[in-house]
C-alpha cells in the first residue's frame, strides 16, 4: 500500500524528478551556470512566464483556455508607462502618478478577464477562440495606443517590482514565489479552489451539487486577467522600458510550462506546485542554451524539440505509471 | 427457417442473463421480442449479431451456423441491427451515411460522387424515403434517420432487419409510416424482429410473438391468439410474492405523525414537448414512486423541479417557495437532493477522491472562519460517510472512478445527503449495482425516510418501486394518467399502466 502511495506521487509530480536530472546534466555540461550571478538570471525569467503560467493553468484548470494573457500583460505594461510619462517622453503627457498608474493597469486587466469571461460563459463562445480574438484585438491595441513606439524613461517607482531587489534577491521573484505560494494555497484549502477543480472536472456535476460553473469560470478569468496584468508592472521594470510588441508570442512558452507541469487541456486536474516545476525547467532550458556557443538561430529549433520531448513525458505518465506498479521497483518502506 | 437460435445463454460473473433461450424467426415474418427492462432482450439480440458472446447455444442463420462474437461475419450473412440510439454522421451527407466505409472508388482513388449519388437514391427509394442523399444527416429529422439506417441495412442486402425501439422517439403519424414499411418488407421476404416496450404496436405489427422474462424465455405465442392481459402476466414480475420491504413497522409511525407535514406540492406542472398538467404531493416520512415508459417525461419532471430545466407552466411549492427552482443552487438551499440517472455525467466526479466528492455540495460548512479550509475536516466527514453509507474503499483518498459501480452510486447519494436535504428526488438509484449495494442503497433511502425526509424515486424497476414506495404515479407520454396506493397495488396492475394499455 505504502509503494504504492509513493509511486503515485512520484509520477505525479514527474516534472521535479525531471528538473533535478536537469540541473545535474546542465551543470557538468555546461560552464557558468551554477552560479549566483546566472541562477539569478534563470529564476527572473522565471517570473513573467511564471505569473502567467498560473493564470493559465487557472484557466485550464476550470475547463476554459485563456490565450490572451501574454498580449495582457503587454498591453497593460505599455498603457500603464505611458499613462505615466510626460509629453516630452513621448508619454500621454498626463503624467499621472506611478502608483495609481500601476492600480488602473490592473483594473484593466481583470475587465479584459471579465470580457473573456463574460463572453465565454454568457454567450457561450468557445473559450479558445475568444481568447485567441482578444489576443489579436490587444495587440494591436497595444500598438494604437502610441504608434508602436518604444516607451524609455520609465518612473522609478515603477521600477521597483521588476527592477529592484530586497535583501539581494530580485522583488520579481520574491513577487512571483509569493503569488505560487497563493495559488498553492488557494487550491488546496480553500472552497473556491475546489469548486475550481470541480467545475473543470464535470460542470454538469459541478451544477447539479448547487455550484454555478458560470459565475466560477467568469471570477477565473477575472483572476487570470489580474495575474497578466500584474506581470505586465513587473516586466516594464524588468526591460527598464515599454517596447509595444512585449509579450507577444510568450503565450507558447506559459502553455508549455503549464502543460510540462501536467496541467490536463481537459480540465479538471493539474497543481500548481508542478507548475512552478515545468516554469523552471523551461526557463533553465532557455538559459542554458544562451550560454553554449550554439548559433543563435539554431536556439528556437533546439528549444522547440525540448519542449516537444517534454510534453512527450507528460504524455508516457500513465504507461510509467502502470509500469512501476507493476514492477514495484521502490522499496516497501519509506526511504525515498 | 430463417433464423433459429437454440439454446443461448450468456453469464456474467455471478448474474445468469439469459439461460436456454430459444427462438425462431421465419422469412417474411415480422416476429415481437418483448419483456421488461433487465429481461435479456439486449443479450439475446447481441447473440444473434455477434455483439455478444454466447456462453451456451448456438444461432443458425439461412443454413449457416453463425460464428460466435464475430458481428461482421452476422452482418455479411444479413442480419442487420437497427439500434434503438442511432449512430450516424449527422455532419455527413445522407449518401455518405448509406455508404459509410464502401465509398464507390473511381479510376484514380477518388471518391465517385456520381456514383455515390445515384446508389445513394436507388436505396432511399427502397425505403420510400424522398430526400436528397446530398442533405446532411443532421437536417433529417428523427423518423427521416430512422429511415435511414432501415435503409443502410437494406443496402447491405439484410435479410433479418433488428428493429430495436424503433419509435421511441416518433410521432404517430411516422409511426405509421415506418409499419407500412415494415410490412412492405416482410412481404417481400425480410424477417423482421421488432423489440418494443409498446404492446399495441407489438400486436398491430407483429405476427407472433417471443416473450422474454428474467433470462428465461416464456415461450412464442402467436400474436392474434394472445390476449395483452396474458402477454403481460407472462412479461410479469419476478413473483406475485413480493413483500413491501417497509410495510407497517417503521412506516406506520412515522406516516401518521408527519401526515400533515406536506414538503412538496406540485401544481398543474407542465413542459411543451416534455410533460404536462402533472400533480402531487409528497408528505414527510413518504416515499412517492414516478415511473413510466422510456421517453414519457419522468426525468424532464425531476429536473425542472431541481431547477436544471424550466417549466413552462405550474408550481413546485415546498422549502418555503412557492415559486419552481431557477437553478440547483436554489433547489439544494431549500432543501433538495438530486440523484441523476447519469451517475458518471451528472452526478459523480470520476477523477476525484471519495473525500472531495462527498463533501463537494458542503464546501462552505467545512472552512473556519478565515475561510481556509483544511483537508483533514474533509477527511473526517469522508470517513463518517464512508461508514454511515457502507461505501466499500480503501479510505477518503481513493478517486472513485475505481470503485465498483455500486459503490459509485453510494457516493453519489452520501454526496447528496450531505448537505442534508429534507426532500430526496432519486432517479434510478439502484440501477446497475449488485444485490448487496442495492440492498445497502435501499437502506440508505429509507433511514433517511424514517428520519422525516421524503422522496420522490423515479424508477422502472416494477420490484422496487412494489418494495418500496407508498404511493406510485404514472406517466404516459407526458401525462398523468394512474395514481396507486402500493399497498393495494400487484405488479400487473402496474405494468399494465405502465405500458398505456389501460389508461
Amino acid at each position: 500500500m505504502n509503494k504504492t502511495i509513493w509511486i503515485n506521487r512520484l509520477v505525479d509530480h514527474l516534472i521535479w524528478i525531471v528538473l533535478a536530472l536537469t540541473i545535474v546534466v546542465v551543470t557538468l555540461t555546461i560552464d557558468g551556470f551554477f552560479q549566483f550571478i546566472n541562477l539569478s538570471n534563470v529564476l527572473l525569467h522565471g517570473t513573467v512566464l511564471g505569473l502567467l503560467s498560473i493564470g493559465a493553468a487557472t484557466a485550464l484548470i476550470s475547463g476554459e483556455m485563456d490565450l490572451s494573457l501574454g498580449v495582457n500583460m503587454g498591453f497593460v505594461g505599455y498603457l500603464v508607462a505611458w499613462m505615466s510619462l510626460g509629453e516630452g517622453d513621448i508619454g500621454s503627457g498626463w503624467n499621472l502618478n506611478p502608483i495609481l498608474a500601476g492600480l488602473i493597469g490592473v483594473a484593466v486587466g481583470v475587465a479584459i478577464g471579465w470580457v473573456n469571461g463574460s463572453l465565454v460563459t454568457r454567450l457561450k463562445m468557445n473559450s479558445f477562440l475568444v481568447t485567441l480574438g482578444t489576443l489579436i484585438v490587444l495587440g494591436g491595441l497595444t500598438y494604437v495606443v502610441n504608434q508602436a513606439r518604444t516607451l524609455n524613461g520609465i518612473k522609478p517607482t515603477l521600477l521597483i517590482l521588476g527592477g529592484e531587489k530586497s535583501f539581494g534577491v530580485p522583488n520579481s521573484v520574491i513577487l512571483t514565489a509569493f503569488a505560487f505560494g497563493i495559488a498553492i494555497f488557494i487550491s488546496r484549502f480553500t472552497s473556491g479552489g475546489r469548486r475550481l477543480y470541480a467545475v473543470g472536472s464535470n460542470a454538469v456535476a459541478a451544477r447539479a451539487a448547487g455550484i454555478d460553473p458560470g459565475a466560477v469560470k467568469r471570477r477565473m478569468f477575472m483572476v487570470a486577467g489580474g495575474i497578466a496584468a500584474v506581470a505586465g508592472l513587473l516586466i516594464i521594470g524588468e526591460l527598464g522600458s515599454a517596447p509595444a510588441n512585449v509579450g507577444q508570442g510568450v503565450i507558447f512558452e506559459v502553455f508549455a510550462a503549464t502543460v510540462i507541469g501536467g496541467v490536463s487541456l481537459t480540465g479538471g486536474r493539474g497543481s500548481y506546485f508542478d507548475v512552478l516545476g515545468g516554469v523552471m525547467l523551461l526557463s533553465i532550458i532557455g538559459n542554458a542554451l544562451n550560454l553554449t556557443s550554439i548559433d543563435p538561430f539554431w536556439v528556437e529549433p533546439i528549444r522547440g524539440f525540448i519542449i516537444l520531448f517534454a510534453v512527450f513525458l507528460d504524455s508516457q505518465r500513465e504507461t510509467l505509471r502502470l509500469w512501476l506498479l507493476k514492477h514495484a521497483i521502490l522499496p516497501t518502506h519509506s526511504e525515498i | 427457417m430463417c433464423l433459429e437460435a437454440t439454446g443461448a445463454t450468456k453469464i456474467y460473473g455471478k448474474t445468469t442473463v439469459l439461460q436456454n433461450v430459444s427462438m425462431n424467426v421465419f422469412k417474411g415474418e415480422i416476429h415481437g421480442l418483448v419483456g421488461r427492462n433487465g429481461a435479456g432482450k439486449s443479450t439475446l439480440v447481441g447473440g444473434i449479431t455477434g455483439l455478444v458472446t454466447l456462453d451456451q447455444g448456438h444461432v443458425i442463420f439461412d443454413g449457416v451456423k453463425l460464428e460466435p462474437g464475430n458481428p461482421e461475419f452476422a452482418l455479411k450473412a444479413g442480419i442487420a441491427l437497427v439500434p434503438q440510439q442511432m449512430s450516424s454522421f449527422p455532419t455527413l451527407s445522407v449518401g455518405e451515411n448509406l455508404l459509410v466505409g464502401r465509398l464507390p472508388i473511381g479510376k484514380r482513388g477518388l471518391v465517385n460522387w456520381k456514383q455515390v449519388w445515384e446508389m445513394a437514391e436507388a436505396t432511399l427509394k427502397l425505403v420510400g424515403l424522398d430526400v436528397n442523399p446530398r442533405v446532411s444527416m443532421a437536417s433529417l429529422g428523427v423518423a427521416s434517420r430512422q429511415m435511414v439506417a432501415i435503409a443502410q441495412a437494406l443496402s447491405r442486402s439484410a435479410k433479418l432487419i433488428i428493429l430495436d425501439e424503433p419509435t421511441a422517439a416518433l410521432a404517430k403519424p411516422e409511426i405509421t409510416k415506418l409499419f407500412k414499411l415494415i410490412k412492405n418488407l416482410a412481404e417481400s421476404g425480410v424477417a423482421i424482429i421488432y423489440i418494443s416496450h409498446h404492446l399495441q404496436e407489438v400486436f398491430e405489427v407483429t405476427d407472433r410473438v417471443t416473450v422474454l422474462r428474467d433470462g428465461l424465455s416464456r415461450g412464442t405465442f402467436q400474436t392474434s391468439e394472445i390476449s395483452s392481459d396474458d402477454l403481460i402476466r407472462e412479461m410479469g414480475a419476478r413473483s406475485a410474492l413480493i413483500k413491501r420491504a417497509r410495510k407497517s413497522q417503521t412506516h406506520h409511525s412515522t406516516s401518521e405523525y408527519h401526515k400533515d407535514n406536506v414538503l412538496l406540492e406540485v401544481n398543474g406542472l407542465s413542459k411543451e414537448n416534455a410533460f404536462s398538467k402533472i400533480s402531487f404531493e409528497i408528505h414527510s416520512g413518504e416515499i412517492l414512486g414516478l415511473t413510466g415508459l422510456e421517453g414519457c417525461g419522468k426525468h424532464e419532471v425531476v429536473q425542472t423541479l431541481f431547477g436544471l430545466q424550466r417549466a413552462s407552466s405550474g408550481t413546485a411549492t415546498y422549502g418555503g417557495s412557492s415559486n419552481n427552482a431557477q437553478r440547483p443552487r436554489e433547489a439544494i438551499s431549500r432543501g433538495m437532493g438530486y440523484l441523476s440517472q447519469d451517475r458518471r455525467g451528472e452526478s459523480i466526479f470520476e477523477q476525484f477522491n471519495v473525500a472531495d466528492n462527498l463533501t463537494i455540495t458542503v464546501l462552505d460548512r467545512l472552512q473556519n472562519k478565515w475561510g481556509v479550509q483544511f483537508p483533514s475536516k474533509a477527511e473526517k466527514v469522508a470517513k463518517n460517510g464512508i461508514s454511515m453509507y457502507s461505501i466499500i474503499c480503501t479510505g477518503p483518498d481513493q478517486i472513485v472512478g475505481t470503485l465498483s459501480g455500486g459503490n459509485q452510486q453510494k457516493v453519489a447519494l452520501g454526496k447528496m445527503l450531505e448537505s442534508g436535504p429534507s426532500l430526496l428526488l432519486l432517479e434510478e438509484p439502484t440501477q446497475g449495482v449488485d444485490i448487496a449495494a442495492k440492498a445497502g442503497i435501499t437502506t440508505i433511502v429509507v433511514e433517511a425516510c424514517e428520519q422525516g425526509a421524503g422522496v420522490l424515486l423515479v424508477s422502472d424497476e416494477i420490484e422496487t418501486l412494489l418494495q418500496v414506495t407508498d404511493r406510485v404515479i404514472v406517466l404516459f407520454k407526458g401525462s398523468q394518467i394512474a395514481e396507486f396506493n402500493t399497498e393495494d397495488l400487484d405488479s400487473e396492475t402496474l405494468i399494465r399502466a405502465i405500458e398505456g394499455t389501460d389508461a
